[in-house]
C-alpha cells in the first residue's frame, strides 16, 4: 500500500509538472475565446428576435452547441494565414443554437449564433400568417442582411433577388474568403407573408478543402465501424452475462442496482438541473422526441450501466476479485473505510498523470481538439454539473468494468492475457480519442492513454482507474472552459478545480483517520456464492485447527499398555472426540464420543462434550456418576435435537481391570487371543441427551474387562462401521474385527493403521463420509523373561522397552 | 445506505437424490400410523419432522412410526423421535414404534431407545399398546 502511495504521488507530481510545462504551447483549442454561453446566448437570440419582430419573453427556451468539424478542420489548417479581421472571422466551428418554443400553440423558433454571440441563421417555424403580405420585403431582407453581414456587408453582392419560393420571397448574396477556391459564403433571406422566416450566413467549403477531411473521416469511420460491432457485442454479451448471473445469484446484485441508481439519478440530474432537456428544446429534429424518449434513455442508461457493472464484477470473480475490492466497498456504502479511499486518492494523483500524457501527445502530434470541451457543457445552464454526471460516461465504463475484466481475468490463453487485454483497451480508449489532424495522431494518444489506465488496473485497481478517469475528464472540463470569455464557464471552470481539490482532500483525510475494513467487511462485497464459500472454508480450516488441537496429541504412558488415537472429520470440522483423562484415584480414562449431526453445529457440542468430561472426571471416580453428569448438561443443551453417543473406560493399570460404560455408543472390540475371542462389548445404555437423567442412570451398566497381556480394546465411532462402499454396503463390525484379528499382535498404532489400511481398501480410494475415530488400547504382552510384576515396577520409559518393535 | 440489499444464501449442498424417503399416513382405529419408507437420514429427516408436527397441530398425540420400510437411521432421524417424545408424552400421548427391520433396530438398540420408547412387532400390537394404556386409565 505504501510503495504504491509513493507511486501514485510520483506520478501526480509529474503529471502536474507536465501539465504546467505544457501550459500555452499546446494548438490552441475551440473553446477559446467562446462566449456564448447558456445565458449570454438566450439573451442575445432574444435581442435578434426582437430585433426582427418576435417578443419572446415569455417563451420556453433551450440552448445546445454544435461544433462543425469540418470547418474546425479547415480552419485548423490555414489557421496561419487567416487575419484578426478577414472575413474567415464571421463563423466560428463552435456555434450555439437556441430554440424558443411559443407557451400555446406550435410556434418555435431557432437562432444560431456564432462563439461570439453573432447571429448566424434565423428560422421561424409555424407562425401564424398575417392577413395580408408585408408591403415591403425586400427592406426586411436588407435589414437580415445586414445584421448578418455585420462589418463584411461590402464583400457581398446580391446574386437572387426576390425570387419566387412557396409562400415567400426569397434573396441570395454570396462572398468570397480571402481562399475563395476553399471557402465561400453565402447568405440566404427568405421572406414570408408573416415577416422574417429564414436568414442564413452559411460557409460553404469546396470539395477540394473537404477531401483532406473526408480523407480523414472515411478512416475513422471505418475504425469507427469496427469499434460498433465491437460495442454492440460487449452491450449484448454483458446483459446476457448479467441475466443469466442475476437469476444464477452468481452476482452481486447490490453493486449492480447501486451503479445502476447512481447512472439513472444522474441522467435524472442532468435532464432536470442542466443541458437534458434543453437539447430537445434547441433542435429542430430532437424536437418532436417527446418525455417517452427521454424516459426510454432514461430506462437504458440505467439497465446498461447494471448490466456492464454487473456482468464485470460477475467475470472478475476469478483472479480479478482484489482489484474490485474497494471499488464494490464503496458501492455498499462504505465511505469512511481506507480502502476506497486509498484508491480514490490514488486516483486524483493518477488522473493528473493521465491529463499529462494526454496533452504531451498533443503536443508532439497535433490534435486539434484536444481539450475537446464537452458541447453539453458550453451550453448547459449548470456547465460544472455536466462532466459529473455521471462520474465516469457509460463508454468508459464498458471498456473498464466488462471488457478489461473480461480479457484479464478469463481469456483462456493465459500467456496472451495481458498482450491482448492491452490491445482492447488502447482500441477501446481509441474511440474517446479527440479528433486530430491525422489518424496516427489519435492513435498516439489513445495509445499513451490506453497504456496508462491498464497499468492502473494492473498496479492499483478498478476504482483507481475509475477516479482517474473522473479527474482527467474533469480536468480536461476545468482546462477547456477556462479559456472560454464566458464568466459561467469560467466559474465553472473553477469549480472543477476545486472539486479534484475537495476529492483528494477528502480522500486524504478518510485515508489519515479512517479505519481498515476487516475482512468480513471485504468480503461483504464480495457476497458471491464462491468467495463466500471460500470465506466460509478458512474460518471452517481454523476451527478445524482449534478443534483438533483439542485432541489430546499425545497418549498418556500407562505402565504396561500402549494407546494409539486418530480421529478423521469428514468435513473440515466433526463431531467426534476422543479423550483421555486420569481419575482422582489414579485411573486411566479413555473416552471416545459422537455427537448427533455432522459440521459446525456437532463441533460446538463437541467441544461442550470435551468441557463437561473435563470437569465431571476431576470430581468423582464412579464411571456411571460421570456419564450420569455428561448425560445431564448435554440433555438440558441439547433440547432433545442433539444427543452424544460415549464410550468411556477407566482402566486401573495395576489390576488390569477395565470398567467400561457404554452411553448408546457402538460396542468396542475385545480381542483376547490368550482366552481365543474377539468380541463386541455391549453392556446397556442410553446415549448421552436421549433420555431424562432418571431413565439414563436406570438403564446404564457398568461392564468389568478384566484384560490379559495381549489383548486389544478398540473404541471406534460409527463413521468406521457405517462407512458405505459404492454400493451402499457398510464396513460393518464384522470387517472391523477381522481387521482386528488380522492385525495379531502388533502394536495399538499398527493395529488403528491396519483397521484405516482396510477400511480405504473397502471404500475404493473415496473418503469416509462420516466423522471416523478409532482408539486402540492394547495391554502389552509380557516379554519372555521378564516377570509381569517386575514390569509394573518399572517406570514408563522402561516400560516401553518391552513393546514389540 | 446502500447497505440494504439482500446477501445471497449460500449454496446450499445439494441433497442425495438416491436416498428416497417416504412417509405415508394412514388411521387404524382412528390412530394415525405414519409409514416411514427409505432412508432417514439429515436430508429426509424435515419431511419426518413435518408429519409429526402435523399430526400434533392436529391434536392427534397418538402416533405410531411403522418402520417396516425404514432402511437405514442416521443420527439426524432419531433425533426427530427424540424431539417430539416428551412434548407429546407431557399432554397424555406417546409414539409407538413397530415392524423395525434388524438393522435399524440395532441402532435403536445400541442408543438405548428401548428404554424409552414402545417398540413392537407390529401396528395391531402397537395399537394394542395404546388400548392397554386406556384401559390403565
Amino acid at each position: 500500500m505504501r510503495n504504491r502511495l509513493i507511486g501514485a504521488a510520483a506520478c501526480g507530481v509529474v503529471g502536474l509538472a507536465v501539465l504546467i510545462a505544457l501550459s500555452g504551447r499546446v494548438t490552441p483549442v475551440p473553446s477559446a475565446g467562446f462566449r456564448a454561453d447558456h445565458d449570454e446566448s438566450v439573451r442575445r437570440a432574444r435581442e435578434y428576435a426582437h430585433d426582427f419582430g418576435v417578443d419572446t419573453a415569455v417563451w420556453h427556451s433551450g440552448s445546445m452547441s454544435f461544433l462543425d468539424n469540418r470547418l474546425q478542420f479547415w480552419l485548423h489548417r490555414s489557421a496561419a494565414q487567416a487575419a484578426p479581421n478577414s472575413i474567415e472571422r464571421m463563423v466560428t466551428p463552435l456555434t450555439s443554437k437556441v430554440g424558443f418554443a411559443a407557451p400555446a400553440g406550435s410556434e418555435k423558433l431557432f437562432l444560431t449564433l456564432t462563439s461570439q454571440g453573432d447571429l448566424l441563421k434565423f428560422l421561424r417555424k409555424d407562425a401564424t400568417p398575417a392577413k395580408e403580405p408585408p408591403p415591403n420585403p425586400k427592406e426586411i431582407a436588407l435589414h437580415a442582411f445586414r445584421v448578418l453581414a455585420r462589418d463584411h456587408a461590402a464583400s457581398f453582392r446580391l446574386t437572387t433577388d426576390g425570387a419566387p419560393a412557396p409562400g415567400a420571397t426569397q434573396y441570395l448574396w454570396e462572398a468570397d474568403s480571402s481562399h475563395p477556391e476553399d471557402l465561400t459564403f453565402s447568405i440566404r433571406v427568405t421572406v414570408g407573408q408573416e415577416g422574417l422566416r429564414e436568414a442564413s450566413l452559411t460557409p460553404n467549403l469546396t470539395r477540394r478543402a473537404s477531401e483532406a477531411f473526408v480523407r480523414q473521416k472515411a478512416g475513422e469511420d471505418a475504425v469507427g465501424g469496427i469499434l460498433l460491432v465491437f460495442g454492440f457485442a460487449m452491450v449484448g454479451t454483458s446483459i446476457a452475462l448479467f441475466a443469466w448471473g442475476w437469476f444464477r445469484g452468481t452476482l452481486d446484485r447490490g453493486a449492480a442496482i447501486a451503479v445502476g441508481a447512481v447512472y439513472f439519478l444522474s441522467k435524472v440530474l442532468i435532464n432536470v438541473f442542466a443541458s437534458g432537456s434543453q437539447r430537445y428544446l434547441a433542435d429542430e429534429d430532437l424536437a418532436r422526441f417527446s418525455a417517452l424518449s427521454l424516459t426510454v434513455e432514461l430506462v437504458i442508461f440505467a439497465v446498461a450501466s447494471m448490466a456492464l457493472v454487473g456482468a464485470g464484477e460477475s467475470l472478475a470473480r476469478r483472479g480479478g476479485r482484489p482489484c474490485w475490492h474497494s471499488f464494490l466497498l464503496l458501492l455498499r456504502g462504505g465511505f469512511s473505510f481506507r480502502q476506497p479511499a486509498f484508491s480514490i486518492f490514488c486516483g486524483v494523483l493518477l488522473g493528473i498523470l493521465l491529463k499529462a500524457a494526454a496533452q504531451a501527445t498533443a503536443w508532439i502530434s497535433p490534435l486539434f481538439e484536444w481539450d475537446q470541451p464537452s458541447l453539453e457543457s458550453l451550453s448547459s445552464p449548470a456547465p460544472w454539473l455536466e462532466p459529473l454526471l455521471p462520474p465516469v460516461p457509460l463508454g468508459w465504463l464498458a471498456l473498464f468494468c466488462l471488457a478489461l475484466p473480461m480479457m484479464q481475468h478469463r481469456l483462456p490463453l493465459r500467456r496472451l492475457r495481458t498482450p491482448l487485454t492491452l490491445l482492447v483497451v488502447i482500441v477501446g480508449v481509441f474511440t474517446k480519442a479527440p479528433y486530430s489532424a491525422s489518424l496516427g495522431a489519435s492513435a498516439l494518444w489513445a495509445l499513451a492513454v490506453g497504456a496508462l489506465c491498464y497499468a492502473i488496473y494492473r498496479g492499483w485497481d478498478l476504482l483507481t482507474l475509475l477516479s482517474a478517469v473522473f479527474v482527467y475528464r474533469l480536468l480536461e472540463q476545468a482546462l477547456s472552459l477556462s479559456v472560454t470569455e464566458s464568466e459561467a464557464l469560467r466559474f465553472s471552470a473553477q469549480l472543477g478545480f476545486v472539486l479534484i481539490g475537495a476529492v483528494f482532500v477528502s480522500s486524504g483525510f478518510v485515508l489519515w483517520r479512517g479505519r481498515d475494513a476487516v475482512l468480513e467487511e471485504l468480503d461483504a462485497s464480495t457476497v458471491e456464492p464462491v468467495s463466500q464459500r471460500e470465506r466460509l472454508k478458512s474460518e471452517f480450516s481454523t476451527a478445524r485447527e482449534a478443534q483438533l488441537r483439542m485432541l489430546p496429541a499425545q497418549p498418556p504412558d500407562i505402565a504396561g499398555f500402549e494407546l494409539a488415537g486418530m480421529c478423521h472429520p469428514a468435513r473440515d470440522v466433526g463431531g467426534d472426540l476422543f479423550d483421555y483423562a486420569r481419575l482422582p484415584d489414579g485411573r486411566h480414562v479413555i473416552c471416545v464420543a459422537d455427537v448427533s449431526g455432522k459440521g459446525m453445529s456437532a463441533a460446538l457440542y463437541m467441544t461442550l462434550t470435551k468441557g463437561v468430561l473435563t470437569a465431571a472426571v476431576e470430581g468423582s471416580d464412579d464411571l456411571a456418576e460421570i456419564a450420569g453428569q455428561l448425560n445431564g448438561h448435554i440433555y438440558a443443551a441439547g433440547r432433545r435435537r442433539i444427543f452424544v453417543t460415549a464410550a468411556l473406560g477407566a482402566l486401573d493399570p495395576e489390576t488390569r481391570v477395565m470398567e467400561y460404560a457404554r452411553a448408546g455408543h457402538n460396542p468396542i472390540v475385545w480381542r483376547s487371543p490368550s482366552r481365543g475371542f474377539t468380541r463386541l462389548v455391549q453392556p446397556n445404555g442410553m446415549g448421552l441427551g436421549v433420555g431424562p437423567v432418571a431413565i439414563f442412570n436406570r438403564t446404564l451398566e457398568l461392564d468389568r474387562l478384566e484384560l490379559s497381556p495381549g489383548d486389544t480394546l478398540v473404541f471406534y465411532s460409527d463413521g468406521v462401521t457405517e462407512a458405505m462402499d459404492e454400493v451402499n454396503e457398510q464396513f460393518g463390525e464384522e470387517r472391523l474385527m477381522a481387521s482386528v484379528d488380522a492385525a495379531g499382535d502388533l502394536p495399538a498404532q499398527a493395529v488403528q493403521d491396519k483397521i484405516l489400511l482396510d477400511l480405504s481398501a473397502f471404500l475404493k480410494g473415496s473418503s469416509p463420509q462420516d466423522d471416523a475415530t478409532i482408539v486402540v488400547l492394547r495391554a502389552l504382552p509380557l516379554a519372555s523373561g521378564v516377570d509381569y510384576a517386575a514390569t509394573l515396577g518399572e517406570n514408563s520409559s522402561q516400560s516401553g522397552d518391552g513393546k514389540l518393535g | 445506505m446502500l447497505l440494504l440489499w439482500e446477501k445471497i444464501p449460500l449454496n446450499q449442498e445439494m441433497a442425495s437424490l438416491a436416498n428416497i424417503f417416504v412417509v405415508s399416513r394412514t388411521l387404524h382405529d382412528g390412530i394415525p400410523v405414519l409409514a416411514l419408507d427409505g432412508f432417514l437420514d439429515a436430508h429426509t429427516a424435515p419431511n419426518f419432522e413435518s408429519a409429526i408436527q402435523q399430526e400434533v397441530d392436529g391434536g392427534n398425540l397418538r402416533i405410531i412410526a411403522n418402520c417396516d420400510k425404514l432402511t437405514y437411521i442416521s443420527s439426524a432421524g432419531l433425533g426427530v423421535f427424540m424431539s417430539f417424545i416428551e412434548e407429546i408424552r407431557e399432554r397424555g400421548g406417546d409414539i409407538k414404534i413397530c415392524s423395525v427391520q434388524p438393522k435399524v433396530m440395532q441402532v435403536f438398540e445400541i442408543l438405548g431407545f428401548p428404554a424409552l420408547f414402545d417398540i413392537v412387532t407390529g401396528v395391531s400390537d402397537a395399537i394394542g399398546k395404546f388400548q392397554e394404556s386406556n384401559q390403565e386409565r
